[in-house]
């Protein structure tokens, strides 16, 4: 009996792609939990979408690619567990990863404090107002934030969080990330290396930003006693600032410009370089300090 | 034996302007002096072999050390002009464990003598090619590209200083400065640490 090629490599694609869709089987569980408990949540590579509903409960959605991933969820006392594992348990496939990606999505109640923590997998937050922990090396982040104490930090992916206008702490770091904040109220601190800073604060009681080598580019408006700090070493920095009861300003260069809007000259220093530009803005409550080396300043309250 | 009744003295002008001692004792102790030297000069130059007496080399050997020591401050006070004073040292930018060594070692702290400051910072430094190792590379580079600016503004600063030295705002960028490269140091050190396992 003569078997045609056909015959022999039709079946064996068959079946290797029916192979290949059992492997990509969604997972999915759902375990009760507190509605203000703790949800840790990580992956290596891929992507962490968490969301944030009404139930008290935590539902995980998750495509496993491969044999040897798995998903993990546990729960119990306020806590709740979900991590993707690898041959030797919860994301320990080495710093890098180097594994297949697995796109996980996962429910949480919506006052739950969270936990994310990933290598190179993107991390998307949404709705959740309780207070976020959420670190990547490489996967950038996308939040929106309640008013809870967060902080958020990478090593390379580009971070960039929404607030709810409701006054919170929020602690941003990246090494050459760049970060970019919008409507957060309250504190901000964050802090780069090489990644550009760009924060809106619609009420600001406390800012301090600082820079290595990238710019600085803050809109805020600052509560009464309200204070702004920051530092570059070779970033630019502008910054529009506006306070209903004023504030007073300083500002500090090595070999940087420094102009503002109000018509004020910087002094310079005696016989090198360095120049200092400082002022007062209507009732100077607040407190703004500006500083670089060589990168240039403007300041301006439009 | 009656002695004169000291003059009551009412006034300061009316003490003395000078007060001859009762003896000169200057001759007797020049006396005893040289009675003690004699036989000192005598032992010291039996145990030289009669060739230089004693009081003679001793002035020499005192001149040459002051001479080394005035020598030595000098040799000092030069390498310092020049190794704080020196104009940046181009580094070498790298991805690579020698680029972030040229990048720490080329940085002085001649300005900085706080203990803690040193040993902290030097023990960032010791750690520093490990941890860039674990960031991705991309990173890496723009670290050691930022340190390298850090350096750069901090011999910069060094140098107007030595220009002016009493410009505080001079003074408060330099140790601004230092601040900044502690801050990039703690960075690294925060994302090579806690990015490891999950």
């Amino acid at each position: 009996m003569k078997t045609s090629l056909f015959g022999t490599v039709i079946p064996a694609a068959s079946l290797a792609l029916a192979l290949g869709t059992a492997h990509a089987s969604n997972f999915q569980r759902q375990v009760a939990a507190d509605p203000h408990g703790e949800v840790e949540v990580s992956n290596i590579t891929g992507s962490i979408i968490v969301s944030a509903w009404d139930e008290p409960a935590v539902s995980v959605t998750a495509d496993l690619p491969s044999d040897t991933q798995r998903v993990k969820v546990t729960g119990g006392h306020g806590r709740t567990s979900v991590c993707v594992t690898y041959e030797h348990g919860c994301g320990s496939a080495g710093f890098f990863g180097g594994k297949t990606p697995v796109r996980l999505e996962v429910r949480v109640p919506r006052g739950s404090e969270l936990d994310v923590s990933a290598v190179s997998a993107a991390v998307t937050s949404n709705g959740v107002t309780g207070r976020q922990h959420l670190h990547t090396v490489s996967g950038d982040i996308h939040a929106s934030l309640g008013s809870g104490d967060d902080e958020v930090n990478s090593v390379s992916g580009d971070i960039d969080l929404h607030g709810s206008a409701a006054d919170g702490t929020l602690h941003v770091t990246s090494v050459s990330g760049d970060l970019t904040v919008t409507d957060v109220a309250g504190e901000l601190e964050a802090r780069t290396v090489d990644g550009k800073v760009t924060a809106e604060l619609p009420s600001a009681r406390l800012v301090r930003i600082n820079t290595t080598s990238s710019g600085i580019a803050l809109h805020a408006a600052l509560t009464s006693g309200g204070t702004v700090e920051t530092e570059t070493v070779s970033g630019e920095q502008k910054f529009d600032l506006s306070a209903p009861a004023g504030y007073t300003y300083e500002a500090k260069s090595f070999s940087g410009d420094i102009t503002d809007c109000f018509g004020q000259e910087p002094s310079k220093s005696g016989y090198g370089p360095g120049s200092r530009l400082s002022g007062t803005r209507g009732g100077g409550a607040g407190h703004v300090r500006i500083k670089s080396l060589s990168g240039d300043i403007s300041l301006c309250d439009h | 034996m009656n002695e004169p009744t000291p003059a009551k003295v009412s006034k300061l002008s009316e003490l003395p302007r000078e007060i001859p001692p009762p003896r000169d004792g200057w001759p007797a102790l020049e006396a005893k002096l040289r009675e003690a030297r004699a036989p000192l000069s005598e032992g010291s130059a039996e145990s030289q072999g009669g060739t230089a007496p004693a009081r003679r080399s001793r002035p020499r050997i005192t001149g040459i050390a002051a001479l080394a020591a005035v020598l030595a401050a000098v040799v000092v006070g030069i390498s310092l002009d020049r190794w704080m004073l020196a104009p940046a040292h181009p580094t070498a930018v790298t991805a690579g464990t020698e680029g972030s060594r040229g990048a720490s070692e080329a940085l002085p702290v001649a300005y900085v003598t706080d203990p803690r400051y040193l040993r902290e910072r030097a023990a960032l430094l010791r750690s520093l090619d490990a941890r860039l190792a674990k960031l991705p590379p991309a990173t890496r580079t723009k670290v050691l590209q930022s340190l390298a600016t850090i350096h750069q503004s901090m011999h910069s600063i060094q140098q107007a200083l030595g220009r002016e030295p009493g410009d505080a705002l001079l003074q408060e960028l330099l140790i601004d400065t230092y601040q900044d490269e502690m801050q990039v140091l703690s960075t690294v050190q925060e994302a090579s640490g806690g990015s490891g396992e999950t």
